[in-house]
């Protein structure tokens, strides 16, 4: 097993590499010139040179992106050109991080709690009611787009209701667990409906997928009582396919959900990300956008190695 | 000796409803099964032995209904208990090993766990007492080193040591009756005839009854004290193994017979087969299922469906013209 970790890991070395190229690529070929976008209506020709001097914006760009790598490989992430002019990157991302990261949890659990016992009430009540009711739910679920429901959140908890809470903002958790969780709650219930949808649905058909197999049959004919049936056979071997959804989700959550964070006023990753591209903030785009394929490939693989707990017919060994 | 009767099947009608019509399954089957006798039910795929089978057990689900009929165990019609009494009857009283053992066992519960359960659910019997007896049973059936395979996992065993574990597990409370649904058919020659040999212990070790559901009438002639050939959803003949094998009263069942290779036969010979296809069972010809297919049919029997009757001792067949038939030989 932790041999198995150890090469993926070093596998994912190439993976970021060739990232790493592809995002300073694209956000030096797009169009726009932080610096110009620095300037704001002073568009003078020397200034402009010299500042583009002054930031190495006028270097090659096999240079410019070779001194970027070897500042990575030292940790050093850059220093925020426009964003927030002269602060690291690395400071930047840390502070936005810990939004995003709870937000995506938050999210996740929310959407675990509806989907997966909805999932398994549906798929128990195949083409009754409950299944009816719980599968056209996930429907609006899905089609209903998530900034839409953190408007009508919005508007039900802060507006009809006056709650302070209820129009965003944020609240650090050192000032308090209890204020933080208030602000988080509906940015939470919003992003997770959506995703509570897609995994209630994947559970659901992974639910009926397993119901039709011989063990379940066995298990029955050998008068194991239902409940047990349920468990131990039917949910045990449905969640093994759900957990790849599920792993995905995190991962895209994860990338920050840029419209979720913009309607609550949260600010997250993809806030932080948003603000830099207006700006052409090279360095806190490139370094962002790394750090979620990092963590993606991350993601990956824990979900690998959450199968192999799963389902014990799949082992790591080395030698794959 | 006397043997009491364990089982009895009296016109058991399974239909089940399905969007294209009503299929029926099983029609008026009768049948009784003996303490410690093998009964082979014999018959194509859709004959009607797999759902007989699942009838016993109370395992007939939507869209099927179990129309007519009794099913005694001891006298006790198993049609009138609640779904909580035909739970503890399965897997105690009742025990089904089904064909494919590698999808018959939960990939992702260990063998031990598996067996115990089934144990856990019948009797009252502490964890630890529950462990001893499972390795107990694994020894039984033949697994080597029980008490290591016990936390094994279905896929890290053969083929042959998985449908010892689907035994194990059945026959784990003792049951009265043991139903094999074509227990060797994924399995090769030589484990088939070891699968046998312990059925064959196990059966007199303790005094079961059992049915086997096979479609092959070789393992039938060695297994079976008497057979039931079934044909769309019908039971048309029935007697000891000696006798129907001896003298065949349904042409289906003759045709059954002629189809087995001989190892004496000519080596050029093609193996013979029934002409014409199964019928189907949404839409049944009226009068006999068979006489589509029959050599020997009559206007008569595509008017009038046969009943069994008996025509030697222990020996019924559901067919108008076995008598001509037999002399006509």
């Amino acid at each position: 097993m932790g041999v198995y970790i150890l090469k993926r890991l070093i596998l994912a070395i190439p993976t970021l590499i060739v990232a790493s190229i592809i995002i300073f690529l694209l956000v030096h070929i797009a169009p726009g010139d932080p610096v110009r976008v620095m300037l704001g209506p002073i568009q003078d020709q020397v200034l402009v040179e010299r500042l583009q001097q002054k930031l190495g914006l006028d270097l090659p760009l096999h240079e410019q992106y070779l001194t970027w790598l070897g500042n990575l490989l030292r940790g050093d992430l850059g220093i925020s050109i426009s964003v927030q002019r002269g602060a690291p990157v690395a400071e930047l991302i840390a502070e936005r991080y810990m939004v995003t990261l709870e937000l995506a949890l938050l999210a996740m659990t929310v959407a675990l709690l509806i989907a997966i016992p909805t999932g398994i009430l549906s798929a128990l009540r195949q083409n009754k009611l409950t299944d009816h009711i719980s599968r056209v739910v996930a429907l609006i679920g899905i089609s209903i787009p998530n900034f839409f429901v953190g408007i009508l959140l919005i508007l039900f908890f802060g507006v009809v209701l006056l709650k302070t809470w209820g129009a965003g903002g944020f609240v650090p958790i050192q000032e308090g667990l209890g204020a933080n969780l208030q602000r988080m709650i509906l940015p939470a219930i919003a992003l997770g409906t959506s995703y509570s949808a897609i995994v209630m649905r994947m559970m659901r058909s992974s639910m009926l997928d397993v119901m039709s197999k011989d063990y379940v049959r066995t298990a029955r004919a050998m008068g194991v009582k239902r409940w047990s049936v349920i468990r131990q056979d039917i949910v045990r071997n449905a969640l093994i396919p759900v957990v790849t959804v599920i792993g995905n989700s995190i991962g895209y959550l994860l990338g920050g959900s840029v419209v979720t964070e913009s309607v609550f006023r949260l600010p997250g990753i993809g806030n932080l990300v948003i603000n830099a591209v207006y700006r052409r903030d090279f360095p806190v785009i490139q370094a962002v956008v790394l750090i979620i394929v990092l963590l993606r490939i991350l993601v990956n693989l824990v979900v690998d190695l959450m199968y192999a707990k799963l389902d014990p017919r799949i082992q790591y060994t080395s030698s794959e | 000796m006397m043997r009491e009767e364990l089982l009895r099947i009296e016109n058991l009608v399974t239909r089940f409803y399905t969007e294209y019509g009503v299929v029926q399954a099983v029609d008026g089957t009768n049948l009784y099964l003996k303490q410690g006798e093998t009964l082979g039910i014999v018959g194509e795929s859709g004959s009607g032995k797999t759902v007989t089978a699942m009838s016993i057990m109370g395992m007939i689900e939507n869209p099927g209904k179990i129309e007519n009929g009794r099913i005694l165990l001891k006298g006790d019609n198993l049609l009138y208990k609640s779904e909580k009494e035909m739970r503890e009857i399965r897997g105690g009283l009742i025990a089904m090993v089904f064909q494919d053992s590698l999808s018959s066992l939960n990939p992702t519960l260990t063998v031990g766990e598996q067996i115990g359960r089934v144990l856990r659910f019948h009797t009252t019997l502490t964890p630890h007492v529950i462990h001893k007896r499972v390795v107990e049973l694994l020894e039984k059936v033949g697994i080597p080193e029980p008490t290591k395979r016990y936390g094994g996992y279905p896929h890290e065993m053969s083929g042959g040591m998985r449908q010892r574990v689907l035994i194990a597990m059945a026959i784990s409370c003792n049951p009265s009756l043991l139903i094999l649904d074509e227990p060797t058919t994924a399995l090769d020659v030589t484990i088939e005839a070891q699968i046998f040999e312990l059925i064959e212990q196990l059966k007199k070790h303790f005094n079961m009854g059992i049915i086997l559901i096979t479609h092959d009438l070789s393992v039938v002639a060695n297994t079976c004290d008497r057979v039931a050939i079934m044909y769309s959803g019908k039971l048309i003949e029935q007697g000891s193994v000696s006798e129907v094998f001896k003298r065949q009263l349904h042409p289906y069942t003759r045709g059954l017979i002629r189809s087995i290779p001989r190892i004496d036969g000519p080596v050029d010979e093609n193996l013979y087969s029934i002409p014409g296809e199964v019928p189907d069972l949404i839409n049944l010809p009226g009068g006999c299922n068979f006489a589509p297919r029959c050599a020997y049919k009559k206007d008569l029997c595509e008017k009038e469906s046969p009943t069994l009757a008996e025509f030697y001792k222990d020996h019924t067949a559901a067919c108008l013209r076995v008598k001509e038939i037999e002399y006509a030989e």
